[in-house]
């Protein structure tokens, strides 16, 4: 069941396509239009500023903080003044309004208030001033094309920042309430079952007082009491570690095996120490742990790396008190096409666009992965491997297990499945 | 012999305050029960002089064991002491309307659980006061009253009664704090019972700290 992210994720590469489609026609069709009333000199250089901006509108989501918009503003900024010398339109074109209110308007959504303003404020100036300095005799169709298109933005990205700040503020209700409602069933079991221990008690010392062969009976009693105690408060707090899409509480051994034979993806070659087959060597948490991992691992191999043809999963021993686990595909998806790929045709293929997915949807996964591995004192590291495909790779503290002697080698325990 | 009905769902507590309670040389319990509806059966064949109720029981839960035992229209109502696992428990003033004689912490200990069952038998003093006076204290921000009786009803001696029993006070600690009689303390309580149509001292001290006369 796809979550609200990753079908946001999926709308948002569509309408990067549809806006780089949108952007190369506008360019061309303006071109066109002003190779004729204009001449090609005007034409080219409108398509350039058309072209550079809308790669920063298509790219606005790889570069950090409102870099995008600024970068696109600077161009249409240093473009007006150059149009200016050399008697061309010194408006901007279609083509980069129609990036620039996408940037704008994107950065209104994402960025801090400060720099929404100012890169608004910026394009107002672009807009107002490329105007100003236009002949008296240049019509205002584009001029008014160009308010248009800063309203959009405005509009567009201050409801999308609305929209965003209601979906987290319900989320965090979700949280709060969960946790709160968590809360009162802890304390609901504790006190149930530590008041009768209580009660118990103080009748255990009225029986030593009074029937002294019978304590032993009475402190057998309080016993079970406190580990039922115990088991109902784990119970409770198993549900608050492990909500949601949970794994087996404790994923054994043998889990690992099962979770690549189920694997629905390329065939897996599965490396473990022997001491993890054995079972009982690794504390729960840490076993749970390699578990997420290569679980999320492998989700995210079926989701976004259709081509990988192998992938490897590899588990070390313990050396000097480090575990390693290392997944690796060798999928052929990489993200260094982008920018060719939009420049030289202008409509992403299909393989630029998985990548976008990929490193996008992996991030959200990774997120819940990197969690878990920094509450154990581990690292967490994922990228595009040197040969092609993707790695993620983990290094996780294991105190107290057993097998940190052995050699860092592995044994090919479970061995390729399928 | 003071009989007491137990009735609590969990096995280990039931068995916990008989034997606190049998330790007592004046109390005697005559029968358990785990859930409400044998509790209420019990108690009318057994007719115990004090019950203790658990709040949260299967089948039937404590208030409507009270309700059905010492409630409103009840003709030979009960003496029903509600035993809760909490102190702040949102059930109280529930269980006051329901005609309960007072409160009482299942882990109160020995010494104060005889006391409680002792003080419900012979009705002269608070339930656990501290317990009970702070469950009060906690209901008058809680909640509102209905009606609101007026103090008008009451004379300035019974109102100084009425205070003395709303901050816990034992008959006999009200004769020495007023310097007046057991014996005219007594009336005075039946006499404001009366008057407030109400059927013990918990709720005359109910009432107190609802309509503010102490704070």
């Amino acid at each position: 069941m796809p979550t609200w992210e990753q079908f946001e994720r999926r709308v948002v590469s569509t309408a990067n396509v549809l806006l780089a489609g949108a952007l190369a026609a506008t360019a061309a069709l303006v071109a066109l239009a002003v190779t004729v009333s204009w001449g090609g000199r005007a034409a080219l250089f409108g398509l350039v500023t058309g072209l550079v901006t809308g790669m920063f509108a298509l790219l606005r989501d790889r570069l950090p903080g409102a870099y995008a918009a600024v970068a696109g503003l600077a161009v249409a900024a240093v473009a007006t003044p150059i149009a200016s010398a050399f008697e061309l339109p010194r408006e901007p074109g279609p083509a980069s309004i129609l990036a620039l209110s996408v940037l704008v308007g994107a950065a209104i959504r994402r960025q801090p208030v400060v720099w929404g303003g100012l890169v608004t404020a910026a394009y107002a100036v672009i807009v107002v001033g490329s105007h100003l300095l236009a002949p008296a005799t240049s019509s205002g169709t584009v001029t008014g094309f160009a308010v248009l298109g800063w309203l959009g933005a405005v509009t567009t990205g201050l409801s999308l920042r609305l929209v965003d700040l209601r979906r987290r503020y319900s989320a965090d209700q979700v949280r709060r309430d969960e946790r709160l409602a968590l809360a009162r069933e802890l304390h609901d079991v504790a006190a149930h079952h530590l008041t009768g221990i209580v009660v118990q008690t103080q009748a255990a010392r009225i029986v030593a007082r009074t029937r002294p062969a019978e304590v032993a009976d009475a402190l057998a009693e309080i016993e079970t009491a406190a580990a039922e105690a115990l088991t109902a408060t784990r119970r409770v707090v198993g549900v608050l570690r492990d909500s949601g899409d949970a794994p087996p509480t404790t994923p054994q051994p043998e889990g690992l095996a099962d979770l690549v034979r189920r694997f629905p993806g390329p065939p897996v070659d599965l490396r473990t120490p022997p001491e993890y087959a054995s079972g009982a060597a690794w504390p729960p948490e840490l076993a749970t742990t390699v578990y997420r991992i290569v679980q999320e691992s492998l989700t995210n191999v079926a989701r976004h790396a259709p081509g990988a043809r192998q992938v490897s999963v590899t588990v070390e021993s313990p050396v000097d008190g480090v575990l390693t686990v290392r997944v690796a595909d060798d999928g052929p998806a990489t993200s260094s096409g982008l920018s060719s790929g939009v420049l030289s045709s202008g409509v992403m293929s299909s393989g630029v666009m998985s990548s976008g997915v990929m490193s996008s949807g992996s991030s959200h996964g990774l997120l819940g992965m990197r969690e878990r591995v920094s509450a154990l004192g581990g690292t967490l590291t994922a990228g595009p491997a040197p040969g092609g495909g993707w790695v993620v790779s983990a290094s996780l503290p294991a105190p107290g297990a057993r097998g940190s002697s052995a050699p860092a080698g592995t044994s090919d325990e479970a061995g390729t499945v399928r | 012999m003071i009989s007491v009905l137990i009735a609590d769902d969990q096995a280990m507590v039931r068995s916990g305050l008989r034997l606190i309670l049998s330790d007592q040389p004046d109390i005697e319990v005559v029968g358990e029960a785990a859930d409400g509806v044998a509790a209420i059966e019990q108690a009318r064949r057994l007719r115990p002089d004090v019950c203790l109720v658990d709040i949260r029981m299967p089948r039937l839960d404590g208030l409507a064991v009270t309700r059905a035992l010492a409630g409103p229209g009840v003709a030979a109502p009960l003496r029903v002491v509600v035993v809760t696992t909490f102190d702040l428990d949102e059930y109280v003033y529930g269980a006051l309307r329901d005609g309960a004689a007072g409160f009482l912490l299942k882990d109160a200990g020995p010494a104060l659980l005889a006391e409680a069952v002792r003080a419900a038998y012979a009705g002269d003093s608070l339930i656990s006061p501290s317990i009970t006076v702070r469950l009060l204290r906690h209901l008058t921000a809680a909640t509102t009253v209905d009606t609101i009786k007026p103090w008008g009803k009451l004379s300035d001696r019974e109102l100084d009664v009425v205070r003395a029993i709303a901050r816990g006070l034992t008959n006999q600690e009200i004769a020495a704090e007023l310097f007046i009689s057991l014996s005219t303390v007594k009336s005075h309580v039946s006499g404001i019972q009366t008057k407030l149509g109400v059927r013990n001292r918990v709720e005359i001290a109910a009432w107190a700290w609802q309509t503010r006369l102490v704070s």
